[in-house]
């Protein structure tokens, strides 16, 4: 899923054609507004687990120091912490549209997560997507008052979570429309 | 000048195979334009049907302009395509053209800016390819043209449709999108920039 800040610093054809050289397939894809709804499934901040793990992994972000997190959150509740990241992503996914998108290939989960980078882009591999465009770092989102740090995109980290994923955000929309062939390897397949 | 005018764009099939969507998608991107819907999907005949409808008049252009083009090449069109009437030609000039938006997935958008349609058919280039300047899509793209694609009987392979006009434009979105998946209701942050610049003066 390409989250608003791809979109509204026109990086969408930047982040198509990376998927595209690789020779990734597109099967699906449309631009829509995310709804509060879609954004609870996806992200399901009233599981504790979920938040308490949230609330780890911020304190991960502030290295390791309670009394750092506790000032940039006014709490070390790692649930409580959970629920205003959550509240934070909410705001972020539905400020402009979002492009929700499906690619097939060989190893295509782990192939897309590889070319995205990993989730914090200061620190994504040069080269990756997130690692090439994007800048933010959780400690800076918090302390320009953001809370939640902008990483361009969200890419499935299985099938099974992909196939969850299709569910929530396209829905009954969703159309496979994988059966046609790409040129870049038309005797390779 | 109108700062919200809307135009259709789509990549047709033979740029979806090429896998020249993202190339497309940035080039639009880097002139400022505002992208309001997408939706890769596979086209109905219906619908293909519907995009190219066109009068008898036009129909009946198109087919005259292929019967000159064959008089200069000293080609009987009779021969070809069984007939030299320009309205039926113009037809089947027609039914290529739908064959070709519906021979494979392709990716509708629709594109927001100041005089839109007229910026994006300037992206695009020539409609007949190997007339279309270098540093447009279809001129850095595609050596296609119509005496090619009549020889093996089918539309040229221009990698995009954009609309001609704002009227046609119109037309064209309401075809390929409904309102609801229209999602104009937001600012790309190369306006907020220049806003910014201009308040700040």
């Amino acid at each position: 899923m390409l989250k608003p800040d791809s979109i509204v610093r026109s990086l969408v054809g930047k982040i198509f054609q990376r998927f595209e050289e690789q020779g990734l397939k597109l099967v699906a894809a449309r631009m829509i507004k995310a709804t509060e709804k879609q954004v609870s499934k996806h992200y399901p901040y009233k599981d504790k687990k979920w938040s308490e793990g949230i609330g780890k992994k911020s304190l991960e972000n502030f290295g390791g120091d309670i009394k750092r997190l506790k000032e940039a959150y006014g709490t070390d509740n790692f649930e409580e912490i959970g629920h205003i990241v959550y509240r934070a992503m909410k705001g972020y996914l539905i400020s402009a549209p979002v492009i929700i998108n499906v690619w097939e290939g060989n190893h295509a989960v782990k192939r897309v997560r590889h070319l995205v980078g990993s989730t914090v882009p200061t620190f994504a591999e040069v080269g990756s997507i997130r690692g090439s465009f994007a800048f933010d770092t959780p400690v800076l989102a918090v302390k320009s008052g953001r809370i939640t740090f902008k990483n361009l995109i969200h890419a499935s980290d299985s099938v099974e979570e992909a196939e969850r994923e299709i569910r929530i955000w396209f829905g009954s929309k969703y159309k496979d429309l994988s059966n046609y062939e790409r040129v870049d390897y038309v005797d390779i397949l | 000048m109108k700062t919200d005018q809307k135009t259709l764009v789509v990549v047709k099939h033979d740029g979806v195979m090429r896998g020249l969507i993202g190339e497309v998608m940035k080039r639009l991107e880097n002139v400022g334009l505002k992208l309001i819907a997408l939706e890769f999907l596979q086209a109905t005949e219906d619908m293909g049907d519907k995009h190219y409808a066109s009068s008898k008049e036009n129909l009946r252009r198109f087919g005259q302009h292929t019967i000159d083009e064959y008089k200069k090449k000293k080609i009987d069109p009779v021969k070809k395509f069984g007939t030299k009437d320009p309205l039926e030609l113009g037809k089947i000039i027609k039914r290529w053209n739908v064959e070709l938006i519906t021979r494979g997935p392709v990716l509708a958008m629709v594109w927001e800016g100041p005089d839109a349609v007229e910026v994006v058919r300037k992206l695009a280039g020539d409609t007949k390819p190997k007339e279309a300047a270098p540093g447009t899509i279809r001129g850095d793209f595609s050596w296609d043209n119509y005496a090619v694609a009549n020889e093996e009987l089918r539309s040229v392979y221009n990698i995009l449709h954009a609309s001609a006009t704002p009227k046609e434009a119109e037309f064209e979105i309401n075809l390929w999108f409904s309102k609801d998946e229209i999602c104009s209701d937001y600012e790309i942050y190369v306006y907020k920039a220049m806003h910014k610049l201009f308040s700040s003066k």
